[in-house]
């Protein structure tokens, strides 16, 4: 059965965040005024690398079941698509780090926070929060761009871990690609495969439209009145059996069909939506 | 009736180092069998889980606990355990170096390790010194078994490879987090017979050893015929097989002799 593959260091799984930085990102999030999209989404994003990070936690040391790697995409004022890689020395064409050098990368912030004393009450305790990624808007959106260099380590990736758990792309954007049809390239994308299946690519899209949100919808009439939902959600991978059951065990509403796609999430839904990408493979190792 | 030397084998997840074991096994045998504490056969399997930190440490406690400080199995209570897991669960507390755990390992630290326990004893009856009884003592999915007359007599506290999943019931670190444990306890024992096979496996062999029984073979056949130096490979080819899962992997064999 595919997407069952064993995790381990031998047959690592793969993650790739592409975060679109374009102004569009300054909008606000889920209709949340005082959150701008692009503070959630590189929030949502340095969540989600600790949440994985804390996974392949065995107390003092890590254990590398995953190469991550996070790209963005912009624009200069001219057009020009800039495509950049988050964590160092890496590259477009090597966008991945193991986990325990995505741990190395991250400057680590300490926060006061409220947690539960476990009593009843409320008690103040200073926690340390990792940080990647910065949030940053302007200008353009070149998400074709971004899902080529996408396809193209992927593709680098597959041909090295055959036997591996499929790669997982994990798409944020407005869905407006400024630079050509996105679709295609993304099909490409999701064509490229391991023994195990192909790969994922699951996309939130937060659109610059001011319509209802829409999670895990299983056909196109599910679909809000924007002229790029219905590509994005087309681009969007179905739910293998396994993380189906893994979404509906932790009360998500999907349905036989469902995709990987999520339209105007607030911060809540953001974050569900990253991690029920990323933990139906962290429970394989 | 006597009891003859343990065989125990042991090997990592394929992909991890011999030091990211995190089952851990112990047998000791008294000099002497008598009916209670340190004059019984003392035989544990505990399994950490990966997902938990310092769960290996957590394992070895647990086994090194059963073994060095018997449990009585026979009048087992929910306040007799609870004693016995405070010290294990004090010394868990006491070695983890809590001013140099990097903030991946804090929250997970915090939650405390997680690990099944399988615990065998065999002691003399208490009215009868010439007969030998088991007792078993189980949270979680690590497997005792009991082969006699050539089929499979006992199997404790699972008794199908169905019955394996990704949540079992586990004993925690952290008092906080341990839930109701008493509930998840499960508790065995009965009269030993010459001839009997005893075997405690860790879960990816528990499975398989139920698996291949419930096909018509006998799983217990190739674990005797296995040694030291064949061990490796047959897990090996199991896992490559898909006949076993790709997990620590632990085993502890022990034959009840006619003397």
């Amino acid at each position: 059965m595919p997407y069952t593959a064993d995790i381990s260091r031998n047959n690592p799984g793969c993650f790739l965040f592409l975060l679109d930085q374009s102004a569009s990102m300054r909008e606000a999030l889920g209709g949340q005024p005082g959150l701008q999209k692009m503070d959630g989404a590189a929030d949502a994003i340095n969540r989600i690398l600790d949440a994985i990070s804390q996974r392949c936690s065995q107390g003092m040391d890590i254990r590398d079941y995953f190469h991550i790697g996070v790209i963005t995409y912009t624009t200069d004022s001219e057009g020009t698509p800039i495509l950049a890689t988050v964590f160092p020395e890496t590259s477009l064409q090597q966008p991945f780090l193991t986990v325990s050098q995505v741990v190395d990368a991250a400057d680590v912030e300490e926060r006061q926070v409220k947690e539960s004393d476990g009593a009843g009450g409320i008690v103040e305790v200073t926690r340390k929060f990792p940080v990647w990624l910065r949030p940053t808007a302007s200008y353009g959106t070149p998400m074709c761009g971004a899902l080529a260099a996408a396809a193209s380590a992927v593709g680098a990736w597959t041909e090295e871990h055959p036997d591996s758990y499929p790669p997982m792309v994990i798409n944020i954007s407005d869905g407006a690609a400024g630079d050509g049809d996105p679709e295609p390239i993304a099909q490409e994308l999701m064509a490229l495969a391991t023994n195990d299946g192909a790969t994922l690519l699951y996309n939130a899209h937060l659109s610059e439209v001011s319509a209802p949100p829409v999670q895990y919808p299983a056909a196109e009439s599910d679909l809000p009145p924007d002229d790029f939902a219905a590509s994005m959600f087309r681009m969007s991978s179905v739910f293998p059996d396994p993380v189906r059951d893994l979404a509906t065990s932790m009360e998500l509403p999907v349905v036989e069909g469902s995709r990987g796609y999520v339209y105007n999430a607030d911060m809540v839904a953001l974050v569900q939506f990253l991690d029920i990408g990323t933990r139906a493979a962290s429970d394989l190792h | 009736m006597a009891l003859q030397p343990p065989k125990q084998f042991w090997l990592p997840k394929a992909g991890n180092r011999p030091d990211e074991y995190e089952d851990a096994a112990r047998a000791v045998y008294p000099q002497r069998i008598g009916a209670s504490g340190r004059r019984t056969v003392r035989v544990v399997v505990a399994d950490g889980a990966s997902e938990s930190a310092f769960a290996r440490e957590w394992a070895n406690i647990l086994t090194d606990a059963f073994v060095d400080r018997p449990l009585d199995l026979r009048n087992l209570t929910e306040e007799s355990l609870s004693a016995w897991l405070a010290a294990a669960q004090a010394e868990w507390h006491a070695g983890v170096p809590w001013d140099r755990v990097p903030w991946h390992g804090e929250a997970k630290a915090r939650a405390g390790a997680f690990a099944s326990l399988l615990g065998l004893t065999v002691g003399t009856a208490p009215d009868d010194p010439r007969r030998l009884c088991w007792q078993a003592v189980a949270v979680g999915d690590s497997c005792l078994f009991i082969v006699r007359g050539g089929r499979l007599q006992v199997s404790f506290p699972l008794a199908d490879a169905a019955q394996f999943d990704n949540t079992p019931a586990l004993v925690c670190s952290n008092p906080a987090n341990a839930g109701d444990l008493w509930e998840e306890v499960r508790r065995g024992g009965g009269q030993c017979a010459a001839g009997d096979l005893f075997i405690l496996a860790s879960d990816a062999l528990a499975c398989w050893f139920l698996a291949s029984n419930a096909a018509g073979e006998k799983p217990w056949e190739t674990l005797q015929a296995l040694n030291a130096s064949r061990w490796a490979d047959w897990v090996t080819e199991q896992r490559d097989a898909g006949a076993m899962r790709n997990d620590d992997t632990t085993v502890v064999v022990i034959a009840v002799a006619e003397t």
